[in-house]
């Protein structure tokens, strides 16, 4: 880990709830490193943010958790299981979703096409119902649910994304760019939904470029820059420490 | 001169010496074969592995070319140095033919076009009793061994013909692959919209890359009906040509000079010895194998066999940018300049609407821009921001309205046109050319105005944009990065470079969709401060955004859209204090 004095949290690491760790992990595209020994956690329930600059390894971090990269070091281990190596269907399968950064969704499916394509994965024969409970949540949802994807917009696309993650009841969700490209508005929705989530137990890793709200938002949060954890703490510690507030939320305000 | 080329040369002449050191008839016939069809593949890498625009009706460039000769020669006694020309110039109108209408459409309508095309030519001729129908046109035997006439009883002579055509379909495509067509091109081939959106007239440049390659193709015909001395449509316009161009192109390497060498060498090479090995075990053994080692090398080199030879480099890691700097930078902090003294309207939109479907995106907008200001866009998600920057930009035609650049009325242009009535924009997602390193991106972005097809293909960069694209690149920190594939930088480089791109040619006025999205907050204050110094440079901006400390601390005019209507405008702090925006945008 990093050098520097890092302001964790006094929390101490019960095992037991630990759902995701990793340990010194390596990674990177071909002869390219990007993640340099990365160690963090996430407990379970937990909201936790990841921020840092473009190009620091946030959402090569997230490929690597999810499976897309194999690591080149370092162990991953969720639920105590280690996970490093194994492909994308195989982590879903021990339930982390992964909402990847921008075009996820199928745009030319209708919204509950959309929602039962999110539930391949399952073999058992309740996908309707649940797609049906699952709108319940989402009532913007419902209303177009026979709709085309590509008439949404970026609010109600984020929305479609997290309704299909809930088919899966995942564990842990891997959150790429939550808010990126919407209105300040339909930012508190979506956090609005993170914390429900959260609510019925299920943890999220959020990378975000949107920094301070996802601090403001967050249980724990570390800081990557370059392939390694430079901060970590809670999310009101790390909002309110001054290096970082210097080197990485800028100067506004 | 890179090694590739240095490697070419040498190999060219060798093979020139060769049919004096080698006196095997069998390889001479191969490699003869593998120069005509290594110039086709070479001709069809043009507008196939460049442009990438996939043609699969080349046997009929290539079959006109030998008709034209083979016709002319036999019925009328013109020399093949004359009526080679003649068979390139009707491929060449045959090409323009096909590809004016279809390179409108996306791409996937010009390769069934081209297919079309192919079986449309064939079966007329066969059908047409002048070019000898099914029967075949023989060449008159008469012209022999007349340097005149092309025809020779050897085969050496041939080698040396089809050798100093591959060589000179090789040297075009050589000089447009190292001038600024060759850039062009493969950009095109990337994101068409993206190009078009820099001033650069797609279709036209398409349009040259094909009559290029139909000539060079009609050439490569020529030389195989004087070779052959028999021809009919089953072997020089049969499908085999045009698939075998796409082959040796695919498998050597498409979009570089050397692939289809490689690929044609490999290709036929491999073709005609697994043949004459194996022709005689039946059942197509030979098919079998070659089949098996095309696949081979598929696989294990998708990028073709030049990827044998150039082994890409390991990449630096970019280092991430806005990291620890200086945040505190000149001008970082949300001071804002002096809103510009009423300027006239660069952009003037009047009563634009547009539906999608049951949509409403934009409804009776009207909205002026004036000169030097700063101009913010904001407004809840579905607004109809990006519609109106797509009916401005010539990308949607608006169901109403007018847009004026610069006083002139752009509405019914193509994009390139709008963009040289002297603007420009960015996309919401990032939309560079991966496959480009970010100095060709940048360059792609070049005044075309007044460019000339034949400028881009013999000249480099003109000075200004060379200079200016390094100033650019110096101050936001990308200069070290330029020799990198696009695909290689972080995102929020990659932002600071779609930027570069759209003020590179010193535009009137630059429409920016959402600037500071996915981008850290440190790098967010430096793209304020290069917005702020590119405006005091005269160039008046247009901005989607939704980051409003951002915004509202560069704008010197905010403008609020909700469900396709513009509600309101005026200063930040005014937009800020307005009811209606706290109400729809904020939620309080």
């Amino acid at each position: 880990m990093s050098d520097d004095p890092t302001p964790t949290s006094a929390v101490a690491r019960s095992a037991d709830d630990v759902l995701l760790e990793l340990a010194d992990v390596h990674a990177g595209y071909d002869r390219r490193e990007v993640i340099r020994g990365v160690s963090l956690h996430v407990r379970a329930a937990e909201i936790v943010a990841m921020i840092g600059p473009n190009g620091a390894g946030k959402s090569t971090l997230l490929k690597t958790i999810f499976g897309f990269l194999v690591p080149s070091a370092g162990a991953i281990r969720f639920a105590g299981e280690p996970i490093a190596g194994r492909t994308p269907p195989e982590v879903l399968r021990r339930g982390i979703c992964y909402v990847m950064q921008g075009y996820s969704i199928l745009p030319n499916l209708t919204v509950e096409e959309n929602l039962e394509l999110g539930a391949y994965i399952r073999t058992d024969r309740r996908v309707r119902e649940d797609v049906a409970r699952v709108l319940d949540l989402f009532p913007i949802l419902r209303e177009r649910r026979r709709q085309r994807a590509r008439v949404l917009s970026g609010g109600e696309r984020r929305m479609l994304e997290l309704a299909r993650v809930l088919l899966l009841s995942p564990r842990l969700v891997l959150f790429d760019e939550p808010t990126i490209g919407l209105a300040p508005r339909v930012i508190d929705e979506v956090y609005g939904i993170v914390h429900d989530l959260r609510a019925r137990g299920i943890a999220l890793l959020i990378v975000e470029q949107n920094a301070r709200t996802a601090l403001r938002h967050a249980d724990r949060a570390y800081v990557l820059e370059q392939g390694r954890v430079r901060f970590e703490g809670s999310g009101e510690e790390i909002l309110h420490h001054p290096e970082v507030q210097q080197a990485y939320l800028g100067l506004q305000r | 001169m890179t090694r590739t080329t240095r490697f070419l040369l040498g190999a060219g002449v060798l093979s020139a010496l060769l049919p004096l050191a080698v006196r095997d008839s069998f390889l001479h016939n191969a490699l003869i074969l593998a120069f005509l069809f290594g110039t086709t593949a070479q001709a069809w890498n043009l507008i196939g592995g460049y442009a990438g625009q996939i043609s699969f009706g080349h046997a009929v460039f290539f079959g006109l070319g030998a008709y034209a000769a083979a016709v002319l020669l036999g019925r009328y006694g013109i020399s093949p140095w004359l009526s080679m020309w003649a068979g390139a110039a009707v491929a060449v109108l045959v090409s323009l033919a096909i590809g004016f209408p279809t390179f409108r459409l996306r791409r996937h309508f010009f390769a069934l076009a081209t297919l079309a095309l192919a079986e449309i030519v064939r079966i007329l001729f066969l059908n047409w009793p002048y070019v000898g129908a099914a029967v075949g046109f023989y060449l008159p035997l008469e012209y022999r061994n007349r340097p005149a006439y092309l025809m020779w009883d050897a085969k050496p002579p041939y080698y040396l013909t089809a050798l100093a055509l591959f060589l000179l379909a090789t040297l075009v495509v050589w000089i447009v692959d190292r001038h600024r067509a060759g850039v062009y091109l493969r950009a095109i081939n990337q994101d068409e919209d993206a190009v078009e959106m820099l001033g650069l007239p797609t279709r036209r440049y398409k349009l040259y890359a094909m009559a290029l390659s139909a000539a060079l193709t009609a050439l490569a015909g020529t030389v195989y009906a004087l070779y052959v001395l028999y021809i009919d449509p089953y072997n020089v316009m049969a499908g085999r040509i045009s698939l075998l161009a796409v082959v040796i192109a695919l498998i050597g390497g498409r979009a570089t000079v050397a692939g289809p060498a490689l690929g044609a060498l490999f290709i036929v090479l491999l073709s005609e010895y697994t043949r004459s090995w194996l022709g005689g075990l039946g059942a197509g053994a030979d098919f079998i194998l070659f089949g098996a080692l095309v696949m081979l090398v598929s696989i294990r080199e998708p990028g073709g066999l030049v990827g044998l030879f150039t082994r890409r480099p390991a990449v630096d890691v970019p280092a991430s940018e806005g990291a620890g700097g200086n945040p505190a930078g000149p001008g970082a902090g949300p001071m804002r300049t002096a809103p510009p003294s009423a300027g006239d309207a660069v952009l003037r939109v009047e009563g634009l609407s547009k539906r999608f479907g049951g949509v409403q995106a934009v409804r009776n907008a009207t909205l002026t821009v004036r000169r030097g200001e700063i101009c913010g866009l904001i407004g809840p998600n579905g607004a109809g921001k990006t519609t109106l920057f797509e009916c401005i930009t010539g990308f949607v035609r608006p169901d109403a309205g007018a847009v004026r650049v610069d006083g002139r009325a752009v509405v019914g242009l193509p994009p390139h046109r709008i963009a040289w009535a002297d603007l420009s924009r960015t996309f919401q997602a990032v939309r560079l050319f991966g496959d480009l390193t970010a100095w060709e991106n940048l360059m792609c972005a070049q005044e075309h105005r007044r460019e000339g097809l034949w400028e881009a293909t013999v000249c480099g960069h003109p000075a200004p944009a060379v200079m200016r694209g390094r100033m650019l690149l110096e101050s936001f920190g990308l200069w070290g990065l330029r020799d990198l594939p696009s695909a290689a930088l972080s995102y929020g480089q990659q932002k600071l470079l779609s930027l570069a791109m759209a003020v590179l040619r010193r535009p009137a006025l630059v429409l920016l969709d959402e600037p500071a999205a996915g981008v850290n907050p440190v790098l967010v204050g430096e793209i304020a401060r290069h917005i702020r110094r590119l405006n005091a440079e005269g160039i008046t901006f247009l901005i989607i955004e939704h980051n409003m400390e951002f915004i509202m601390a560069l704008a010197h005019r905010i403008v609020f859209m909700a469900g396709g209507e513009i509600v309101a405008e005026g200063t930040p702090e005014a937009i800020q204090r307005n009811e209606v925006v706290r109400e729809l945008y904020y939620g309080r």
